[in-house]
This record gives structure tokens, C-alpha cells and sequence, in this order.
């Protein structure tokens, strides 16, 4: 049974990440490889105020999505002055800004939590505490499935009132027509900043969540292959509509399940993931565009 | 003062030839090759097994570099080739180069492992040269970047083949037009993609060495190079390039080698905010940007 | 259909009691592409009230022009001001690097939009194709509270009385459009004249007072032009100020309505009296291509014409007493999608050596599309044989082996070689005396009429059995003109297939 609540955590979690990448790139066709980073901004954040500050589950949570969407700011520049190819690249130089951040800002003698030692750097930060929400404790996985299930499902319902709302049409009108939109007097680039806002806010939520379930986070969840990972998942299920994000993100957890019964090596067990991850990325792009199940196809 | 320019310099020559490969492909099709950080990644692994075996270095190095060759040859035949017949756009290009990429450095680590490896063992040899020091890697390697530039420039504009291909860079339907064959350009185009990069990912390791993960860092640096540069004409690029190493060097010896990453894209922000079509590049026709 | 404009605006449009008011004005406006001068010192202004037709030769720079009135291109050097009464805000080029930085005032299109109250429709229309017509329109509706995620999301109520409130407006005008029924059909399902009125109702509805209109026309049949030119009217009787962009075989339409003619040339802009203009243009256009056809034919050959679907027309010449033997070039059913738009189909003709075929189609029909398919450029359905035998899955360099040549009228250069190597690439050896004194120059650094020569040129470097020719007269002075003709053999064993622009 534990077993199983403990696929439906990850699988909320990455749902919330879908979702998020889902507006960036299935409404604004901002492929973007720094997601990773954001995830990584809301679990440092939450870590670090709920061990050295005694913060509890939502005003950390709260600052760390606030700081993500500020942060968020890096990639929505780079989106105005480039489109498609070049952004990816533009986000893949974000993506490794804000690894080298957590990597780095570290000294040894000195106590992490600190100016000179934000992050502990490689050594990461332990014993997170579990959520806590006005004093109720959420220490049982069984509480934290629901929460996470509960946060996944908040989130969901945002997303559906913006994209069902006028804004969500204008997303779709640039989508279709960047400077048609604009000399109908729509500020595109500011609209592009709310979506990489909101996005990498709820990648942030993602984030904590992550770390208050596993009270424990390091660097390794803010690089690349993260990031190309959550890429992966949104592009093979698909984007534009809401089946595909969770039907990737429901892929994304079910793979490594499904290499456990055909005993591949421990060794290797992550590269063969990755590359599994790699030939259907390459699958997509020559049979169906759309993903799985999605509604956009990349441009 | 002097040394550091000099480091500069040979490392931003090897980012050059590294951002000549990408613009080579990029230029003429348009397709941002990512796979190319997996045959940058492969080529020193292919060298390594080659001396493993006990083969002379020129021998493993030639080894090494048909296979990266033949590599991305493979790329455009049995990939994007493809999807150009389907008329896919530029998205889907990448989303499948950046698929063969993870596949390429996914089979490096299974094939070889995770962990950093070196081309040569011991201790390098130095140069002293009006003040300035300088190890036998990179004296060797300024000399091969230069060369390796230098014949291509020469090529680009002496031979017939050149001309096609920069004429291809041009105008594609024009030149299919006038009877040359587009789908041989591309592979010429490819196949110099993955011998520029070959060489840089080989004199890179042999000064520091080398691991799986490497290929996209390299990748990014080139791309970064030609956006500086100027990403609308072939020498742009090594001038970015060029450039970018000199910058780096300066960030290295004033904070430290963990904030190099950060400096590469603080210059590229900056470039963009200032100068966006880069050095050597004009202002398109663009009907956008104000 | 009166009072079909719906101002969205919050602004009050105040009328002083003097003639009317200046809208706009530009002064010193120079616009440079590398060695090319676009636009070198235009000045003007715009009164509101006013019907401008803008015109000039292709290239001339009409585009640029308007793209920069709209906001969307920056001019290398002069200034723009936009006037509203007392207020007036006003560029100057080029912009500094806060201004260009600063994303919420500046020069940009949505700005120019919303403060100039300025619209721009394009060729086509360029609808937004995953939206309803509906849709469409509401989605240009000006200081929407529903724009904005919080409020989309903490005031539901407010956000959705407004939305209604703006339905049932457009569904109203979209009626007194001749749209009714269509509101949920999705945008790419529409006919272009459809389209085009949806365009044009989406931008009055932002509120604009402006219209800047790029080729309304293009691309309609008779009766589409006939509603397009009838809402012109409307909305001048109105008061707007609109700025027109046609090409010239749709100008006598829109001229009656001009009050001034704003000519483009050599980077320079001219004030017309639109009724000269008109009288002259009408002149013009009686000695059309149509004549030299005439002549060329003479009385020993016939002239054959075909309709093609979809209003064009084939004029075949063809020598007398010749026998056909096997036709050259057979085109059955071809037909040519650009994204989700069906440009061209059934299209079917047959051509013998020694004929000359010139097709004669209005702007928009597709004749570069039949040209690029058969060439290979562009992929198409159907079949073309080249004597006899079938080449349409072939590749445009393997079709060129064969025997096809294509002198294409844009994008027709190789801009950073020298001429020479563009010759020697053509697979010319000798070029030609007039291009001596240029050989060494990039192309990129030509005049439009240099550039046309070497263009014209580059065809002699091959044999072909089948020259086509996409509007080969454009940019050439009377010298160039002559020499194409002349270059066009008659009776030859080619086969010519040359595409002109027409006033069907």
C-alpha cells in the first residue's frame, strides 16, 4: 500500500511540473530546459526556512514560489528577443546559472542556512521536516499523499479557470499570430512574463512538496537531466489540451516501475531510462508531433 | 596581464572550431544541431578505447575521428534527412537532435561509465614564450584550432565545393535551381560539422580531459560564441568564439573557475541587450523587434 | 450598414472646430538594409479624415513604410509623432537603450495600437486560425479585465459579465458584417473575403482611428472586392483615417475614394492628386502585356485561351502550321496547399515545343505557387510530365537536369557571394557586357535593376526545354524590359511559361 501512495506522491508531484511546462510550452511555445531549476528553487527555499527558521508548510512555501516566479524573470527575457531554437539554448544558459548557484554557493567551515553557505552545496541539506499547516502535521505518508493530492488538484483547477478565461485566449491568439496580436494592442512580452511566472511558481510548489516528502535535497535535482526529463514527459504525453501532461507525467513514473521487473543493472538503470526517454523523444518527432496524447504540435 | 589573454585566446580558439561546427550545419539547413554535443562527447571515448588496445596515438585519433564523422553523417541520413522530407519545422528538428543526443550520451555512460577519464598521463610539458607560460596541450592545440580554421576559410572560399555550400548558406531554392544537389550539400555540411567537432573535443581532452556529460557544455559555448559573433555568417562565429574564450579567461582569473558558467551568460545577455544581431551580423528585415 | 463602428475606446474623440486634426506625423524617416536605402528622408503628415493610397514599384519600400507608421519596424534615423489632441507622443530613431529596454512604453506595435490607435490588417487577413471568428473579434477588445490572471481568477464574476456584454456586440456586428451564422465556425474554415472582414472588424474593434490596410484586395474575386471596396466607403463616410496599400491592378478601385496619393520612389515620398493618378494608371493599364502578346503573335501564329480555375487565364501562342508532336510539359490536376490554405488545385494545361504560354492571374491567385511546384520547389498533388515522362517526385536539382528553368521574381539572389561566383554557379562563362562593369560586387550591394540583369543573365548559362518566368518585368528599366523580350524566342524547340499580373 505504501508503495503505491508513494508512486501517487511522485505522481502528483510531477503532474503539478507538467501542468506548469504545459502553459510555457503547449500555450506559449517557450521550450524551456531550466525548468529543473525552479523545482530546485522551491525545494532549497522551503528546506531552508522550515530547518532554520521554523517556518511552517505554506509561508514557505509562499516565499519560495514568490522567489521562483522573480527568478522566472531570466527566462521570459531571453523569450523576447528569441524564438524556438535559440530560447532553448537561451534556457539551457539559465538552466546551468542556477545549477552552479546551488553547486556553488557553498564553503566548507561555515554553516549552511548562511550567507557564505546557502545551499551546503554538494552535501545538500537533511532532515527537512514534513509539511506542517497551522500546527497540523502532516508526518504520515498517507497525510502527504493526500496534500500533494490536494496541491495537484488546486493546481489543475488554476490552470483550467486560466486557460478557459480571456487570458487563456489570448495565449492561444499569440500562439497562432505573435504580431497580429501585437498590433491589436496586446503586450505580448509582458503576457509572456506572467506565463513563465505562473509556470515556474507551480514548479516551485512542485519543489517543496518533493522536499518535505523526501526531507532531503541536493543539487541533483537542478540539473540538466532533470530538466530534460520534465521536457521529455510534457513532449512525449503532449501539450496543449490537459489529458497530455498527465499521461506523461503518469509515463515519467511508470517507466523506471516497469525497468525494475526487467532487472536491468543498478548501474545502469538510470542511463537506460534516460535513453528510453531519448528514443521516444526522437519517436515523437518523426511519427506523431503532438505527443501521446496532446493537441499542439511542437513548431 | 599577457598570460591570461593568452589563455584566452587558445581556449577561445578551440570554442571556435567548436562554434564552426554549429554554424556549419545551422547556416545553410537551419537545424540547431544539439546532436552535436554527442558526437563532441563520444569522439575522446573512441580515442581512449583506441589507445586502450595499444594502438599508436595517430592511429586512435584517426579512429576516432572517421567514427565522429561517420556519426554525424548518420545523423543527417538517417534522422533529419527524414524528416525534411515530411517538410517538419524547426521544432521537431531539435526535439529529435536533442533525442539522439541523450541516446548518444546515454550509451557513453553504459558503454564506458560516468566518471572523468584523461588522453594522456603524467605531467604536460611547458613552454615559456615572452613571459607568458604555456603547456605543450595548449600550444598544440592553438596551432591544430588555427589550422583547422584556417583550411577551412580556405576551402569555403577557394574551392568550387566552398562556393556551393556558401552559396547554399544563401539561397537553398536558387541553388537547387541551378542543378546542384541539396541533399549532398547537407551532407557535406554534416560531415564537416563532425570533423570540426571531433577536434575540438579531442584537444580539449587531451588538455583536461573528459566525460560523458560534456558535449552539451561545449555545445552551449559554441552557441553562445556564434550569437556574439553574429550567427548569420561562418567567421562570426570563430570571432564569438575568440572572444568568448578572452572573456572567460578574465572571469577565471578575477572570481574563480565555478563562475565561468554564469559569466558565459551574463555576456550573452548582455549581447543581446545591446547588440543583438551580434558583431559581425546586420539587421534583418525583420518585421518584429523594435 | 450604418454606424457599424463600435469604439471600444474609453478616450472621448473631440473634434476642434477647425478642419480636421493632425494625426500623425513623420519626418526624416531614413530606413537602410546593408547598401540598400529603403526610405531616404520621408516626411508627412496624417490628417484625420484622410484616404491615403500608398503606391510605388515593387521593392520600393511601401512595406517598410507602413510597417514602421504601425510601430513594427525602427527606422534608422528621424522621428514619428503620434498626436490625440493636446497630447502628442513622439519618437525619434534610433531609440536609445533604456527606451528599447523598457517593455511597457516604447516603440512597438501595441503600443502604437493602443495609444496611437492605429490598426494594421495584412494580406489575407491573418486571422487567428485556432480561434472562432467569434473569438477573433472579442479577443481585440481593448482594457479587458479578464487579460490579466489575478483578476481572471479573483474576480470570476466581473470578468465574465464583461466578456457577455462584448459576445453579444460582436455577435451584433459580425451580422451587420454579412457574418451571421459564422460566429463558431473556426477562423481557418472561412473564405479570404471572409477573412478580410473579419480582419478588418477585428481592428476596429480595438477602437483604432487609424487603419493601415497592406493589399486588402489580394487575392478576391469580384464580388469579395466589391464588399471589401463598399465597407471602405463605410468607413470613410465615418470619419477614419485609413492608409492603403494595392497593387495596381486594384488601385483604380480604391483611387475614386482617395483623398491624396502618397508615392514612393527612389526613398523619397510624393504628394499626388489622386484624380491625376487615377487618369494615368487608367491609361497605363490599356497597354498591357496583353498587346506585346498581340505583336509577338503577329498573323502567323494563333492565340489560344484557357480558363484555369480559380479566375486565372493561360494564353498560349503558337506558331502556325506546326506540327504537335509530343507535348513538353503536361500538368494534370495539380493542386498546392500553403499551411492549411488550399493556394491552388485542378489546375491542367498542355504545352508543345515553340509555344509560348503566359498566365495571366491577379495578385494572390498562386502564380509563383504553380510556378515553385513545377519547378520542384514546392510539393504539390497531382501529376507534371516533362516529355512524356513523370517528374513531379522528382527534386527540384534532378527536374533542372531535365531540363526545367525557373527565373523566380523574389528571393531570387545569392546576397553575400559576388556576382561573379552567382554567374559561375548559373554556369555562365561569358557574362554579358552590361555586367562587366559589376562583376566584382557582392550582390547584395546592386541596385533593383543591376540585380535584375545579372538575374536575367544567370538564365542563358543553361539549356532548358521548358523557361518559366515568374513577372519577369518588375524593377527592369525600358532597356531591361526590351531585352526580355526579345529574349523570348518564338518557334524555338522550347517552351515558355511565363506568369504575369492581371486585372481579371
Amino acid at each position: 500500500m505504501n508503495y503505491f501512495l508513494h508512486l501517487g506522491i511522485y505522481a502528483c508531484i510531477y503532474s503539478i511540473v507538467a501542468m506548469s511546462l504545459n502553459l510555457a510550452v503547449g500555450y506559449c511555445g517557450l521550450l524551456t530546459l531550466a525548468h529543473a531549476g525552479y523545482f530546485a528553487i522551491g525545494a532549497y527555499t522551503y528546506a531552508l526556512v522550515s530547518v532554520k527558521l521554523g517556518w511552517g508548510f505554506l509561508p514557505a512555501v509562499g516565499l519560495g514560489m514568490a522567489i521562483a516566479s522573480v527568478a522566472s524573470l531570466a527566462v521570459s527575457m531571453s523569450a523576447w528577443r528569441f524564438k524556438g531554437d535559440f530560447f532553448v539554448m537561451l534556457s539551457l544558459a539559465v538552466q546551468s546559472l542556477l545549477f552552479s548557484l546551488f553547486y556553488n554557493w557553498f564553503k566548507a567551515d561555515a554553516d549552511f542556512g548562511t550567507w557564505a553557505n546557502l545551499t551546503n552545496g554538494p552535501f545538500g541539506i537533511a532532515g527537512i521536516p514534513k509539511p506542517n499547516i497551522f500546527g497540523l502535521q502532516f508526518q504520515t505518508i498517507g497525510s502527504i499523499a493526500l496534500l500533494a493530492a490536494v496541491l495537484a488538484i488546486a493546481c489543475g483547477a488554476i490552470c483550467w479557470l486560466l486557460v478557459s478565461s480571456p487570458w487563456g485566449r489570448l495565449l492561444k491568439a499569440m500562439r497562432d499570430d505573435e504580431l497580429v496580436a501585437r498590433g491589436l494592442g496586446k503586450n505580448t512580452r509582458f503576457v509572456k512574463m506572467q506565463v513563465m511566472a505562473i509556470a515556474c511558481a507551480m514548479a516551485a510548489l512542485a519543489g517543496a512538496i518533493y522536499a518535505g516528502y523526501v526531507s532531503y535535497i541536493d543539487p541533483s535535482a537542478a540539473t540538466l537531466n532533470e530538466s530534460i526529463l520534465f521536457v521529455c514527459m510534457i513532449l512525449v504525453g503532449g501539450v496543449g489540451n490537459f489529458k497530455g501532461p498527465l499521461v506523461g507525467a503518469v509515463l515519467l513514473i511508470a517507466l523506471p516501475e516497469v525497468l525494475r521487473f526487467v532487472a536491468i543493472p543498478d548501474a545502469i538503470a538510470a542511463n537506460v531510462r534516460l535513453g528510453i526517454y531519448g528514443l521516444c523523444l526522437v519517436a515523437i518527432a518523426h511519427f506523431r508531433q503532438q505527443g501521446i496524447a496532446g493537441e499542439y504540435r511542437i513548431e | 596581464m599577457l598570460q591570461i589573454l593568452a589563455n584566452g585566446i587558445i581556449t577561445g580558439g578551440i570554442i571556435a572550431v567548436m562554434a564552426l561546427a554549429f554554424t556549419v550545419v545551422y547556416l545553410p539547413t537551419r537545424i540547431f544541431y544539439i546532436a552535436l554535443g554527442g558526437v563532441y562527447a563520444i569522439v575522446p571515448f573512441l580515442a581512449w578505447t583506441g589507445l586502450q588496445w595499444g594502438w599508436a596515438w595517430y592511429v586512435a585519433v584517426a579512429f576516432a575521428l572517421v567514427i565522429g564523422v561517420m556519426l554525424s553523417l548518420g545523423c543527417e541520413l538517417l534522422n533529419h534527412a527524414w524528416l525534411e522530407e515530411k517538410n517538419a519545422s524547426s521544432g521537431t528538428h531539435l526535439v529529435s537532435s536533442l533525442g539522439i543526443y541523450i541516446i548518444v550520451v546515454q550509451a557513453i555512460a553504459i558503454i564506458w561509465g560516468n566518471e572523468t577519464k584523461v588522453l594522456r598521463q603524467g605531467v604536460d610539458g611547458v613552454f615559456n614564450l615572452a613571459g607568458v607560460t604555456l603547456t605543450q596541450a595548449q600550444v598544440g592545440g592553438a596551432a591544430i584550432a588555427l589550422l583547422t580554421i584556417g583550411s577551412f576559410y580556405l576551402w569555403l572560399q577557394s574551392t568550387k565545393l566552398g562556393l556551393e555550400f556558401r552559396a547554399l548558406a544563401d539561397n537553398k531554392n536558387e541553388l537547387a535551381l541551378r542543378g546542384f544537389s541539396i541533399q549532398k550539400l547537407r551532407l557535406v555540411a554534416f560531415g564537416i560539422a563532425g570533423l570540426l567537432s571531433s577536434i575540438a573535443a579531442l584537444l580539449v581532452s587531451w588538455d583536461v580531459g573528459f566525460d560523458p556529460q560534456g558535449g552539451l557544455a561545449a555545445l552551449l559555448l559554441a552557441v553562445v560564441a556564434s550569437i556574439i559573433g553574429g550567427s548569420q555568417s561562418f567567421f562570426g562565429a570563430v570571432l564569438g568564439g575568440i572572444l568568448l574564450g578572452i572573456l572567460r579567461s578574465q572571469v577565471v582569473w578575477f572570481l574563480s573557475a565555478q563562475w565561468s558558467e554564469a559569466a558565459s551568460f551574463a555576456i550573452l545577455a548582455l549581447f543581446l541587450v545591446l547588440r543583438p544581431q551580434g558583431l559581425l551580423g546586420q539587421k534583418l528585415r525583420l518585421e518584429s523587434e523594435s | 450598414m450604418n454606424n457599424i463602428i463600435v469604439k471600444q475606446s474609453t478616450r472621448t474623440n473631440t473634434k476642434t472646430p477647425e478642419t480636421s486634426s493632425v494625426l500623425m506625423r513623420f519626418y526624416n524617416l531614413f530606413i537602410q538594409y546593408g547598401a540598400q536605402k529603403i526610405l531616404d528622408g520621408v516626411s508627412g503628415e496624417l490628417c484625420e479624415g484622410d484616404f491615403i493610397c500608398l503606391i510605388g514599384a515593387n521593392g520600393s519600400g511601401k512595406t517598410s513604410f507602413m510597417n514602421a507608421l504601425a510601430g513594427y519596424l525602427e527606422p534608422n534615423s528621424g522621428g514619428i509623432v503620434l498626436l490625440d489632441n493636446a497630447d502628442s507622443k513622439s519618437f525619434t530613431f534610433p531609440r536609445s537603450l533604456w527606451q528599447r529596454l523598457n517593455i511597457f512604453d516604447g516603440f512597438t506595435p501595441e503600443f502604437f495600437a493602443t495609444i496611437g490607435r492605429i490598426g494594421k490588417t495584412w494580406q489575407g487577413g491573418r486571422s487567428f486560425a485556432t480561434l472562432s471568428i467569434l473569438d477573433n473579434i472579442v479577443v481585440a477588445t481593448a482594457d479587458q479585465l479578464g487579460e490579466n490572471p489575478l483578476w481572471s481568477l479573483l474576480m470570476p464574476k466581473r470578468v465574465r459579465r464583461q466578456e457577455l456584454k462584448q459576445r453579444r456586440a460582436a455577435i451584433a456586428a459580425l451580422v451587420k458584417f454579412g457574418l451571421d451564422g459564422r460566429e463558431n465556425s473556426s477562423a481557418d474554415k472561412i473564405s479570404l473575403g471572409q477573412g478580410m472582414r473579419v480582419a478588418i472588424l477585428r481592428v476596429l474593434w480595438t477602437g483604432a482611428r487609424i487603419l493601415l490596410l497592406d493589399e486588402p484586395l489580394a487575392g478576391l474575386d469580384a464580388e469579395g472586392k466589391a464588399v471589401v471596396i463598399a465597407l471602405l466607403q463605410e468607413l470613410k463616410a465615418s470619419g477614419m483615417t485609413i492608409v492603403i496599400v494595392e497593387h495596381v491592378f486594384n488601385l483604380p478601385h480604391v483611387l475614386d475614394l482617395a483623398t491624396a496619393v502618397w508615392k514612393l520612389e527612389n526613398g523619397k515620398l510624393l504628394v499626388e492628386d489622386a484624380a491625376m493618378v487615377n487618369a494615368e494608371l487608367r491609361r497605363s493599364l490599356d497597354h498591357s502585356d496583353r498587346v506585346w502578346l498581340e505583336e509577338l503573335a503577329g498573323d502567323r501564329s494563333s492565340i489560344t485561351d484557357i480558363e484555369l480555375d480559380g479566375g486565372a487565364v493561360l494564353s498560349i501562342v503558337s506558331p502556325d502550321g506546326v506540327e504537335f508532336g509530343q507535348p513538353i510539359l503536361e500538368v494534370q490536376n495539380l493542386g498546392v496547399m500553403r499551411g492549411n490554405r488550399q493556394v491552388l488545385s485542378n489546375i491542367s494545361f498542355t504545352l508543345y515545343a515553340g509555344q509560348i504560354a503566359v498566365l495571366f492571374a491577379p495578385n494572390g491567385y498562386g502564380k509563383t505557387s504553380l510556378l515553385d511546384a513545377i519547378a520542384g520547389l514546392l510539393p504539390c498533388s497531382g501529376r507534371v510530365l516533362l516529355n512524356g515522362k513523370p517528374i513531379h517526385r522528382l527534386s527540384a536539382w534532378e527536374r533542372v537536369e531535365r531540363g526545367i528553368s525557373l527565373m523566380r521574381a523574389r528571393d531570387n539572389i545569392f546576397p553575400n557571394l559576388k556576382v561573379r561566383e552567382m554567374l559561375r554557379l548559373s554556369g555562365v562563362a561569358d557574362p554579358p557586357d552590361n555586367i562587366q562593369p559589376f562583376l566584382e560586387k557582392q550582390v547584395s550591394a546592386l541596385s533593383g535593376g543591376e540585380r535584375q540583369r545579372v538575374v536575367l543573365a544567370c538564365t542563358h548559362g543553361r539549356s532548358s526545354i521548358l523557361q518559366m518566368m515568374d513577372e519577369p518585368f518588375g524593377a527592369l528599366d525600358a532597356i531591361g524590359v526590351k531585352e526580355v523580350r526579345e529574349m523570348i524566342e518564338f518557334g524555338g524547340q522550347k517552351v515558355y511559361l511565363i506568369a504575369l499580373p492581371a486585372n481579371i
